[in-house]
């Protein structure tokens, strides 16, 4: 097996998110390591923590969401410890060690934003449906859209259903003449891929 | 203009040359479809109705189960090349609807391919799908409402290069 497939599995294994296929692909690796049972075990604890700690769902990642969100927790903060403490000495190190702990806020919004990417909601409508998301991940910026893969094992199909898109007129699809097959689009080129 | 061919067809080969990035590793089809109670003729030219097989794989989805009729709106066949976002139109003339690929190189495997495949809904890119595509396998994604109906947007890895 290759060494990316090998990667792939081992990510996806990590994340529960091996098919009943994949899993057995993976048993003679996970046989010849079985070290890393105790490493997913870790692994799994560590992020549940994680997750205790920070808030999962965060406002929508606009160019001036964090700057914006800092903000406001700098000036929420000086508020309430206006209101506790009177002016004094212990106040204003308070204020020095709320803007020496901007880096760690920060830190911790863009964490937040990252565990409160919206994933693949599980769910299904019949029987026929298997719902599974494995190997795929899911995210909106907008925060009225959600999710829900479902894969259709009888057809070997996957069905991704979105809720909350804005409806479109007939303007938009441009339906005056009649509907014809659409155009190759252009490339854009992203050095970083290659 | 022989030459003039010769030359162009060297020049355009060597900037391929120059450009690692330029290179096609596989092929995607998008297309968008539309399930309706209304009659396809309605809807104009161009409408493809659907094969009863696939009307039933969608009709499994409770979302499009009322409808009674899918047909196809039209369709797209685009190069996926290796270093490069790619963008694709299915409907003619109309640029609401609009999906870009961005392959994932590093775990390119055999017939299977990691795309990033951004949905664009009215230039606002609305839903990122990060997943591994097989040859041949279909993927729905159920989107917006439109007229009385709901569209589909479908994606579909049709070649990969081998390496």
């Amino acid at each position: 097996m290759k060494n990316d497939r090998k990667e792939e599995l081992l990510t996806r294994w990590m994340d529960d998110g091996l098919s009943d296929e994949e899993m057995k692909e993976f048993e003679p690796i996970l046989a010849s390591s079985p070290e890393l049972r105790e490493e997913r075990a870790r692994f799994l604890l560590l992020r549940e923590k994680l997750r205790d700690s920070v808030p999962r769902e965060v406002d929508p990642p606009f160019p001036d969401y964090f700057n914006s969100h800092l903000e406001k927790l700098v000036k929420a903060d000086q508020k309430a410890g206006e209101g506790i403490e009177g002016p004094g000495g212990f106040a204003a190190f308070n204020r020095r060690w709320l803007w020496w702990m901007a880096p760690a806020v920060t830190c911790a919004v863009v964490f937040a934003f990252l565990l409160g990417m919206k994933s693949a909601k599980i769910g299904g409508s019949s029987p026929m449906l298997v719902d599974a998301a494995a190997g795929s991940e899911v995210y909106s910026p907008l925060t009225n859209v959600s999710t829900k893969v479902i894969v259709d094992r009888e057809s070997d199909s996957t069905l991704l259903v979105v809720e909350g898109l804005a409806p479109l007129s007939d303007s938009d699809l441009a339906v005056g003449a009649g509907f014809s097959d659409g155009h190759h689009g252009f490339y854009v080129n992203v050095k970083e891929t290659y | 203009m022989r030459m003039l061919l010769l030359i162009y067809l060297a020049l355009t080969g060597l900037a391929g040359a120059q450009d690692p990035g330029k290179e096609v590793i596989g092929k995607v089809r998008t297309a968008v479809l539309f399930g309706t109670n209304g009659s396809p003729a309605a809807l104009g030219d161009g409408v493809v109705s659907l094969s009863a097989e696939e009307e039933g794989k969608l009709r499994k989805v409770a979302k499009l189960e009322p409808y009674e009729t899918f047909v196809k709106l039209g369709s797209v066949e685009q190069d996926i090349l290796k270093g490069y976002k790619s963008w694709a139109q299915p409907i003619s003339n109309s640029q609401a609807l609009m999906l870009t690929f961005q392959p994932q190189a590093s775990i390119k495997e055999s017939r299977k391919l990691r795309l990033d495949v951004e949905y664009w809904q009215k230039s606002k890119m609305t839903l990122r799908w990060d997943r591994v595509f097989e040859v041949g396998k279909r993927v729905y994604l159920i989107g917006p409402r439109w007229r009385d109906g709901n569209l589909i947007i479908t994606v579909e890895l049709v070649g990969l290069k081998s390496k």
